[in-house]
């Protein structure tokens, strides 16, 4: 275990490291620089030079990089150059947003699609089953910058009963923070839910075809007992592996969301910092989410482990 | 000095013109016109307190004019925070504001500005001439654009407690609508001696100015908060207790965001929401049918460098013949924004009926892409580039559609980025580009722009790269003529040059609205400090000095 642990975490450290590398290269090879969109059109090309020297980009490339990895890791990411603020002072205003974002939506994914599919398992191909299955394929389809607009005509301009964008923090009013936060979350977990529901319908359904689930039926347990405790644990693995690879899918659909909604999270960072052409800010993101991404998935492989006695023996 | 008839008359009768247009080209749905200004005799009527919030289509890059480079947000902000030396009254005619008198030289080759007494900034300090000194100074060192506008001020001297004296290296008759801190003119805001002590180099994030609202919270893309200033030097003013920025890039969120309440008031340049708000029933106003100086122009840049196609004359000929400016106005405008011919419109001293710029014509479109390559031996070939945001690319197709009609052979690039797309155009390194600007309350504050003399060597301020002595000569005789008729018909002759050069393909003019929602009361009738009329809403751009909200259900607290 601790053997594992050890290599997954220098696993992660290359891929943050080599992520780091190809979003400098990626970012330096579009064209611009952050120096046009803070002078603007009216500058002097001696006031452009010097603003250059002053913010260092008028040294090599790899200087560059190397100096970034420098501060970096000794915990300085630098000076945002659209706005001057701390680079780390703007990912601590913005990860919370994200990361509630993210957290509430899955959340409230997985109990949405565990519950629709343990109802459809027992009713498989039954009218509610194919109503469900129905309604998963329509959210599927359906991308998170048409079902936000939907859902705020709906309950934000025409009931009045949520905020249309804004955002107040958990910890400063959670009872508005709750309000602000509903239509965005709600917008995440519809559009995120189908996988989940279909891959653990399918699972579901051929689980209990199984004997062991049929001794369970003979034993005298109820369908819905015999789903949650004995069929549930071994079809889940099917739907960890889908969490997994959808996180790509998630960060960017959060981001969407965060533009919609006018979130002040990663996402939204990230699209203001690409357009003003703030490296130093795209560079600590894109870190930060191979990170996170890294992290997610090693805590994916230990829940196969806990989910799967065979995992646990096997190793 | 000035002869014959006097600016204020001369203004004054355009503007009289403009505002009976106005009349008709204002929407029919909205109007604040009708408010009570708040004057002494009506203050019973004013409710105090309550927070606003207004919802702005961008956020900025700093809070400090010294280092920023401002557009419509960002002049907001400024009124926040800070007080400019002038503002225009209702004629349009600057006025002192933070300043007590401004007064020119006889040939304007100097200006005297004394500055109100006892007027403190949030942080305590006292604003007199030695600040008034220090601002100008520490302006013209600023690692940014501002220097490049204050390049005539040679020096300001001091000539008393208050008065301060800034020589000119020539005559320059505009330099009080500089002072009124309009778009592109941000040296006028007066900033606290901490404030330009503290930030060496770039920009502050705290801004310490005279202004009615003191800086309580910024995190940019998300708010900006500030609390009305209680000595502030106006007394009895502001009437809100603090006011809210929240930008909100996305015009359809801004729309939905005041419709649901969320906010207070939005601005927008989007004739798309504008059309929506005419159908909402909110109070809103829009600046159709008055413009001082000039508005916000939707324009083609044309690069006439040498080594591009608009170098050649018949290729400018055929975008302007190609294009349908009414059409554009319809569809593209939503029929809300106005075909243009020139950079000025009409009611304004500086229009004079049609330029001669080339009205839409499908033929002699033909013809000149033909002209074109009988002169070059190539076919008329050319990227239009504009940034990645759905309705650029309307526009981009919708153009592409026009201009293949005539011959020509368009490639569209819009996966531009801002930076990319400023970079480019400063540096000459693009064909065609989607552009907006030129918004000034006088033509003066765009001479950097179209003036030859900021072309330089593999920087091109003057974006176009168009090199006309005659417009040169014209732009630097209108900046020392007093004579405001003589003074007009200089930027008629730039207008008509525009035409002949063609640097800029012209499409509508910008039209801007502001909105609110119901208990928002008197964000149209700012006023001068003697209580007199000023101009209100410019380019989206209001006074937050004087607003009221008729159910303040917001305090401070809340935040």
């Amino acid at each position: 275990m601790l053997k594992k642990l050890i290599g997954s975490v220098v696993a992660l450290i290359i891929t943050a490291l080599l992520g780091s590398i190809v979003a400098f290269a990626l970012i330096h090879m579009l064209p611009g620089n952050p120096v046009s969109v803070i002078l603007g059109p009216a500058a002097t090309p001696s006031t452009r030079k010097a603003l250059i020297a002053q913010l260092g980009l008028n040294k090599p490339l790899v200087e560059q990089y190397l100096t970034w990895l420098n501060n970096f890791l000794h915990g300085n990411m630098g000076i945002a150059y659209s706005d001057r603020q701390a680079v780390a002072s703007l990912l601590k205003q913005n990860y919370s947003e994200t990361l509630e974002l993210t957290l509430a939506s899955q959340v409230i994914a997985l109990i949405l699609a565990i519950a629709l599919a343990v109802f459809a398992g027992l009713k498989e191909n039954r009218l509610m089953d194919k109503v469900f299955t129905s309604l998963s394929f329509g959210f599927f389809s359906i991308p998170p910058f048409v079902v936000a607009p939907i859902l705020v005509i709906l309950f934000a301009v025409k009931a009045k009963i949520l905020p249309a964008t804004g955002y107040s923090s958990l910890a400063n009013n959670p009872a508005q923070n709750i309000k602000d936060m509903i239509l965005p979350v709600a917008t995440l977990a519809l559009t995120t839910f189908p996988p989940y529901y279909q891959i653990l319908r399918a699972e579901l359904v051929r689980t209990l075809k199984e004997n062991f689930v049929e001794l369970a039926v003979a034993k005298g347990l109820s369908p819905l007992k015999v789903v949650i405790r004995h069929a549930l644990k071994p079809s889940s693995l099917g739907l960890l592996t889908t969490v997994g690879l959808q996180l790509g899918s998630l960060i960017t659909g959060a981001f969407v969301i965060e533009y919609i909604f006018q979130l002040p999270g990663l996402g939204e960072l990230t699209i203001n910092s690409i357009n003003a052409g703030d490296y130093l800010v795209i560079q600590a993101i894109v870190v930060i989410v191979i990170t996170a991404v890294g992290a997610i998935n090693f805590i994916i492989d230990l829940l196969y482990a806990v989910l799967d006695p065979r995992i646990r023996s096997s190793k | 000095m000035t002869k014959g008839i006097t600016r204020r008359e001369f203004i004054k009768s355009s503007v009289a013109g403009s505002l009976t247009i106005g009349a008709a080209l204002s929407t029919t749905s909205c109007s604040v016109s009708g408010q009570p200004l708040a004057t002494k005799s009506n203050t019973k009527q004013i409710k105090r307190g309550g927070t606003l919030i207004f919802a702005t289509e961008a956020e900025e890059t700093g809070l400090d004019p010294r280092f920023a480079d401002y557009d419509t947000t960002g002049v907001l902000y400024e009124r926040t925070f800070y007080d400019p030396l002038a503002i225009l009254d209702a004629n349009g005619i600057p006025q002192p504001y933070l300043a007590e008198s401004i007064t020119p030289s006889p040939d304007y080759d100097s200006w005297q500005i004394k500055v109100r007494p006892n007027v403190y900034f949030h942080d305590g300090s006292l604003l007199d001439a030695k600040v008034v000194q220090a601002n100008f100074e520490h302006y013209q060192s600023a690692l940014s654009a501002v220097p490049l506008t204050m390049t005539l001020i040679k020096s300001v001297d001091i000539v008393d407690d208050l008065t301060v004296k800034v020589n000119l290296s020539s005559p320059w008759v505009p330099f009080d609508y500089w002072l009124a801190g309009g778009i592109g003119a941000q040296f006028p805001y007066m900033l606290a001696p901490a404030m330009l002590k503290a930030s060496s180099n770039y920009s502050s994030t705290h801004p310490i100015g005279t202004g009615p609202f003191i800086f309580q919270e910024w995190v940019p893309n998300s708010h900006l908060r500030a609390k009305a200033n209680p000595n502030y030097w106006r007394k009895g003013l502001p009437y809100l207790d603090a006011i809210e920025y929240r930008p909100i890039p996305n015009e359809n969120s801004r729309l939905q965001s005041l419709l649901a309440g969320n906010v207070d008031m939005i601005h927008t340049s989007s004739s798309t929401t504008i059309k929506a708000l005419q159908a909402s029933g909110l109070s809103f106003i829009t600046d159709a049918g008055k413009i001082v100086g000039e508005p916000d122009m939707n324009f083609i840049l044309l690069n006439h460098n040498s080594a591009k196609p608009f170098y050649n004359i018949y290729a400018c000929q055929a975008i302007a013949y190609a294009t349908n400016r009414d059409r554009y106005a319809k569809i593209i405008g939503n029929g809300i924004e106005l075909p243009s011919d020139g950079p000025f419109v009409p009611n304004t001293p500086y229009y004079n009926g049609p330029t001669g710029y080339p009205n839409y014509d499908l033929t002699k479109a033909k013809q000149a892409v033909e002209n074109y390559k009988a002169t070059t031996g190539i076919d008329l070939t050319f990227t239009l580039g504009t940034t990645p945001d759905p309705q650029s690319s309307i526009v981009a197709q919708f153009l592409q559609n026009e201009w293949q009609q005539a011959g020509m052979k368009v490639n569209i690039n819009a996966s531009i980025q801002q930076d990319a797309l400023i970079s480019n155009a400063i540096s000459g390194n693009f064909d065609a580009y989607i552009w907006r600007q030129f918004a000034a309350l006088h033509p003066d504050i765009n001479y950097i722009f179209w003036s030859s003399s900021t072309i330089y060597k593999g920087f091109y301020i003057n974006m176009a790269q168009n090199r006309d002595p005659i417009i040169d000569n014209a732009l630097n005789a209108a900046r020392a003529e007093a004579d405001p008729v003589k003074q007009a018909k200089y930027y008629q002759t730039v207008a008509e040059r525009f035409a002949v050069d063609i640097p800029y393909a012209w499409l509508t003019r910008t039209i801007w609205a502001v909105a609110a929602a119901s208990q928002v009361q008197n964000y149209d009738n700012p006023t001068t400090p003697n209580g007199l009329p000023a101009y209100g809403m410019i380019s989206g751009i209001i006074w937050p000095t004087e607003i009221w909200l008729n159910n303040a259900n917001r305090s401070v607290a809340s935040f």
